[in-house]
């Protein structure tokens, strides 16, 4: 089944999230306030259009999107929006929305080249609550990951000293960013896809773990943020080699997620 | 958790070392990752092909480091050894040190200990009496300018004390103050459950991998195929039999797949029932220590219980059905005409090699039937769903395919895991640890008030910025506080 309200949406959402992006980046280029705020405007009403998009795929497919690769990358992207906006909200640095919505942006693109037939009917395996559970926490967390990986890229783009500190945030302001996401995308991360995956497994398959390429990727990116957390926390990562390894952290993310396109396995959906 | 409090603390274990032993895993689990995506499984199937693919020496080194199933390789073991015993021993040589610090922070030792922190201000408190715009005292001022500043009472400074433990309470932070004769000490801090929580968190993947490695070592699991109406002995019990009565496969009407049911029956060894149950996707059904899933279904080729052909004869009004069994002959009433069911397929598909069935689930089932007319025998398909394709026969005789019953095999799992209650432990601890480790904010606040000055110290656990700046607004409020009461 098809939906075309919900496509609509989508396309409506990615032209706007573009158009945004390129306010951004000329806003970035010639510093104008009247730009940044007419980027964050545009941002706002893709993110609205979003925001109807993923109600109306809830309400045509009568659950949420959250069972195939595309509507998984819909609602991550969601959250990554979703999370700009509380930061815009909270510290007023329209210069996020320069990284921001080039990693929307992107995927959005790969959410595009992704099947989005929109099916009523979950598989039998995805019947179960922990599904939800599973799929949200591990969205949102990944969610958290592109947000920290954006502020990396921003750190590394701001050189100490030179003149540009009234405009790109401080050095301590991107870590605390970068810190923050961490902080929030680990914890989900780790309940959300490793912990509430397993449980799921036990019901569903009869095993908590079985080395399935996805649950693979899953712990490489668990163990990775593990690394990095615990390496921050004792006060040996921070500052560039914390963005460094954010920006590092976002490329693991985004092998696990389109792996299972590839490496077939009991995730094999697509 | 910075290196100076590591070295205060100790520990069997440096912080250093256990991430030099996360990177060791995380490399580990990363070479594997991909070593599953370059050596098929089926490599020590097909040695000799691979070998003569890749060469000697690249084949046995697949085969030595078991690159084909990374994950149950002796590096792989060791690897994960390695970090179970280096968990262990962080968690039982800190836990002490990691308890203590769940405390409540001790007031400083005196103000010079303060001095010395990043986070640190001074205030003299007869200055901040004057007040920022109030006229200076010009003996404050006198006295200030030469180093010395001046002596308040006991009184006043017990009243400026209750007026900065009502600012930090505010700000969530809970209080322990000393007082002597030197003035008033106190230590003010929140969060402080982020350490038990760190231990906790640390005790539960402890708790994880031994769950697993209790799985891995005391867990089986098997699968088998059973045919609807047959019983098959449950693994691993010789007293107990599983006997399948119905399978169902649950459909929307675009005949999308909703669920698998099965029912099934557990028999004890004189084949009386004690104990049944539905078994469906997600649903399993515990019988003593092990559970049985459903995982999987199947339909055999040219296997199906009876279909029913509806039949019309050309140049008579002759119209009817018959029911059609595997192997058998049918022939139509009032006619020569005799139909056996030679081939039934599923999921028709047509390929280069001919028809074939594209899935076990019936989503286009077809008979193929011989009919016999004349001394003549002819071949051709029905289809269940798509009549208009069904083969036009020489003989005088039309056919549709009304119904079919395949016959179906429920493929059920059971398995048994005695590590499961120690992983739910390790998940449930672990969770817990995680929700207090990263809801709590950790940050102390302490303060030394002796007659003359005010000295006090902050340090942040974890968001450097923000606690710098939390720590300024402070700084503002005890200063705009203490000036108040001062001019009032």
């Amino acid at each position: 089944m098809t939906s075309v309200l919900d496509m609509r949406l989508f396309w409506f959402s990615f032209w706007m999230y573009l158009a945004a992006f390129v306010l951004f980046t000329v806003y970035a280029a010639v510093r104008s306030r009247g730009l940044g705020l007419s980027a964050t405007a545009v941002f706002l009403a893709a993110f609205a259009l979003q925001t109807a998009g993923l109600v109306a795929r809830w309400i045509i497919t009568t659950h949420p999107p959250l069972s195939t690769m595309y509507e998984y990358a819909l609602t991550m992207s969601w959250a990554v929006a979703l999370s700009f906006l509380i930061v815009m909200a909270r510290f007023r640095r329209m210069v996020l929305g320069v990284i921001v919505s080039p990693v929307l942006v992107l995927v959005l693109v790969i959410a595009s080249l992704l099947p989005k037939e929109a099916s009523k009917q979950l598989m039998p395996a995805l019947q179960s609550y922990w599904f939800y559970i599973h799929v949200t926490l591990a969205a949102c967390a990944e969610g958290a990951f592109i947000v920290a990986a954006g502020a990396g890229i921003i750190y590394l783009i701001r050189r100490r000293g030179d003149g540009e500190k009234e405009f790109l945030p401080s050095h301590d302001f991107l870590e605390e960013i970068i810190s923050r996401s961490l902080r929030i995308g680990y914890p989900l991360f780790t309940i959300g896809a490793l912990f509430a995956g397993a449980i799921w497994a036990q019901y569903a398959w009869g095993s908590f773990w079985s080395w399935d390429p996805k649950e693979t990727g899953s712990l490489v990116l668990w163990l990775y943020y593990t690394l990095l957390l615990h390496q921050n926390m004792r006060g040996a990562w921070r500052g560039k080699t914390l963005a460094v390894m954010s920006v590092v952290g976002l490329a693991i993310a985004i092998a696990s997620f389109v792996g299972n396109l590839f490496f077939g396995g009991m995730h094999a959906y697509v | 958790m910075n290196e100076k409090r590591k070295g205060a603390g100790g520990g069997f274990i440096s912080y250093r070392f256990a991430a030099a032993v996360i990177a060791i895993l995380f490399g580990a689990s990363m070479a594997g990752w991909i070593a599953t995506e370059l050596v098929p499984p089926d490599f020590l199937e097909r040695l000799e092909l691979y070998r003569n693919a890749w060469g000697t020496t690249v084949a046995k080194l697949v085969s030595i480091f078991r690159l084909y199933d990374p994950f149950h390789s002796f590096w792989y073991r060791l690897v994960l050894a390695l970090f179970f015993v280096v968990l262990l021993l962080c968690i039982a040589t800190r836990w002490r040190q990691l308890a203590m610090r769940s405390w409540r922070a001790a007031p400083p030792a005196g103000a010079d200990e303060l001095r010395k922190k990043r986070f640190s201000f001074e205030f003299s408190w007869r200055l901040l009496e004057s007040g920022a715009g109030a006229p200076r005292d010009p003996l404050v001022r006198y006295a200030e300018q030469f180093g010395r500043a001046e002596p308040i009472g006991m009184e006043s400074l017990r009243g400026h004390f209750s007026c900065i433990a009502a600012l930090l309470e505010k700000r969530g932070l809970s209080i322990v103050s000393h007082e002597d004769a030197s003035g008033i000490r106190f230590a003010a801090s929140s969060g402080r459950w982020r350490s038990p929580g760190t231990m906790l968190f640390h005790i539960g993947i402890l708790v994880i991998t031994i769950g697993g490695v209790i799985g891995s070592f005391g867990g089986w699991r098997e699968t088998m195929l059973v045919r609807v109406g047959s019983s098959v002995p449950l693994p691993r019990d010789s007293t107990r039999a599983i006997r399948v009565e119905d399978f169902e496969i649950v459909t929307t009407g675009n005949l999308e797949i909703k669920d698998f049911i099965s029912t099934l029956s557990i028999l004890d060894s004189r084949g009386a029932v004690v104990a049944s149950g539905a078994v469906e996707v997600n649903r399993p059904m515990k019988v003593g220590a092990c559970r049985i899933y459903q995982s999987e279904y199947t339909i055999d080729e040219n296997e199906f219980e009876r279909s029913r052909i509806g039949y019309s004869l050309r140049g008579s009004s002759r119209r009817g059905t018959f029911d059609l069994v595997p192997g058998a002959s049918a022939r139509i009433a009032d006619s020569t005409v005799a139909v056996t069911a030679v081939r039934f397929i599923p999921d028709f598909r047509m390929g280069p090699d001919g028809p074939f069935s594209a899935s076990s689930f019936p989503r286009n089932p077809a008979l193929e039937v011989e009919v016999a007319y004349g001394g003549e025998t002819e071949r051709g398909w029905l289809f269940l769903y798509h009549s208009d394709f069904n083969r036009p026969f020489a003989a005088p005789v039309e056919l549709v395919l009304d119904r079919i019953e395949p016959v179906y095999y429920t493929g059920l799992e059971v398995s048994a895991n005695p590590g499961s209650g120690v992983l739910f432990a390790g998940f449930a601890a672990a969770t817990l640890g995680l929700l207090l480790m990263y809801l709590c904010n950790p940050r102390v606040v302490k303060g030394a008030a002796g007659a003359d000055a005010l000295v006090v110290a902050g340090t942040e656990y974890r968001w450097k910025a923000s606690f710098e700046r939390e720590f300024a607004a402070l700084r503002e409020e005890i200063r705009k506080e203490i000036g108040q009461r001062g001019c009032s």
